[in-house]
């Protein structure tokens, strides 16, 4: 009995998927991992998807590459260059965040009517709900991902163990390994007399 | 088993007649009732929050139930000498061990599932929505108390009760860390903290209070896969209290 627990032992100890421990985000595939931080930000994702962008230079704070956020720029770009009728232009908050606004500000011409009640617009009662503008109402950061979505604020939600089923093998493998480990511990300490 | 059987039995009904256990189900059962009372200050979906920290202080719970009924259950059988006439005759040692360990399973699992059914009453006072995934997650904590209470034995057997606490803490806390953080603890020596983190459980396979607060769905397979996960790491750390056990001198 000794010798077949012994033998039990070196196997698991030589076995080197028995002795791999995971995380996760370690064994994680890319589809897993991906979604937390998406490239493909479709036209309609754009208001859902977005995170931080240094727009200054172009570039993705997180990812680097601007390469891929080209249609929110666009889109960027296209709220910037709207029209603005003068009476409302000083209290527009979305405007005041962006300095670039302010030489727009002197001399734009406002179309916002009289219907707007979104964030960017609460400082005054008028505004247009295009959809570039939606963009900007997400709050200060200036972004919004859709509820229930893997992102960048939410990865440590869908990396329990729960929302990964490809761990769900390696968990039944740890529970073989302690169930044999226990049966072999039981009779290798098992004493003659009580 | 029909010796493990009545000795579970015994240690129940000796565990319930214990003022500890009715003193921790209290406080556990005013905790859900304080968390429910914290005013909203009309935040939406208010019912996450009394879900997620119910769940959580049942889990606070399980481990101070473990620690309560189990860590003075061997140190007292020694001191008072019952061990010895139980040893002599009726029983052997894994079958002492395994008739205190069920004894004190069945009263934890009766504690928990009761704050648990406590915690659906809270919600439903509140007007709020029970969720169906609600009594799994409870029995996800009831065997994760399993496994702490399987620690709690094991550290029984070879320290006092005022270390014993300290030590199942510290086991629980530390086997709720990933293995990057559990590795970062010291960099210097992540191979060794790697193979020992391979020999603690990962708690949080056993933590599905997040989803149900915010009202994903849980696959059933899961549960079944973490309850067998559960049960071979108690069965585990049960031998290595059995090993511990049956190399002590009783004399």
């Amino acid at each position: 009995m000794r010798i077949t627990a012994t033998v039990l032992l070196a196997l698991l100890l030589t076995a080197s998927g028995c002795r791999i421990d995971y995380d996760v985000e370690e064994v994680a595939p890319a589809e897993h991992l991906e979604s937390g931080h998406s490239h493909n930000h479709s036209s309609e994702e754009q208001t859902e998807t977005l995170h931080e962008h240094d727009h200054e230079s172009g570039t993705c704070e997180e990812c680097g590459d601007h390469s891929s956020h080209d249609d929110f720029d666009a889109a960027h770009e296209e709220h910037y260059n709207h029209e603005h009728e003068p009476y409302s232009s000083e209290s527009c908050r979305e405007h005041d965040r962006n300095d670039e606004f302010e030489a727009l500000q002197a001399g734009d011409s406002h179309d916002h009517n009289d219907e707007c009640t979104c964030e960017a617009c609460s400082g005054h009662s008028n505004g247009v709900h295009e959809e570039q503008h939606e963009e900007f109402s997400s709050g200060p950061s200036g972004h919004l991902h859709a509820s229930g979505d893997r992102n960048h604020g939410t990865q440590w939600f869908f990396n329990q163990p729960w929302a990964a089923p490809f761990i769900w093998s390696k968990l039944l493998r740890d529970g073989a390994i302690f169930l044999v480990l226990s049966v072999v511990l039981f009779f290798l300490t098992r004493r003659k007399n009580r | 088993m029909k010796a493990v059987y009545t000795f579970a039995l015994m240690t129940l009904r000796m565990l319930t007649r214990r003022r500890t256990l009715w003193g921790i189900l209290l406080v556990m059962l005013l905790a859900l009732a304080a968390i429910a009372s914290v005013p909203s200050f009309d935040v939406a979906n208010q019912g996450r929050f009394i879900l997620d920290f119910g769940l959580f202080g049942i889990e606070v719970g399980a481990l101070f139930l473990a620690l309560g009924l189990a860590a003075n259950l061997y140190p007292r059988d020694r001191e008072t000498k019952t061990v010895m006439p139980l040893l002599a005759v009726p029983l052997s040692r894994w079958q002492y061990l395994m008739g205190r360990f069920f004894g004190a399973a069945l009263v934890q699992a009766g504690a928990l599932i009761v704050s648990c059914l406590g915690l659906m009453v809270i919600l439903s006072m509140n007007g709020m929505h029970i969720p169906g995934d609600l009594l799994p997650a409870t029995l996800l904590i009831v065997v994760e108390g399993w496994f702490l209470l399987s620690t709690v034995f094991f550290f029984s057997f070879f320290t006092s009760p005022p270390l014993n606490w300290p030590l199942t803490t510290m086991l629980f806390i530390v086997s709720q860390m990933s293995v990057a953080e559990f590795t970062g603890l010291i960099p210097s020596a992540s191979g060794l903290m790697r193979f020992l983190r391979l020999l603690l459980p990962h708690a949080d396979v056993f933590h599905i209070k997040d989803p149900i607060a915010h009202g994903f769905e849980i696959e059933p397979v899961y549960f079944a896969v973490a309850l067998f996960y559960g049960i071979c790491y108690s069965a585990f750390m049960l031998s290595l209290a059995l090993a511990v056990f049956r190399s002590r001198d009783l004399k």
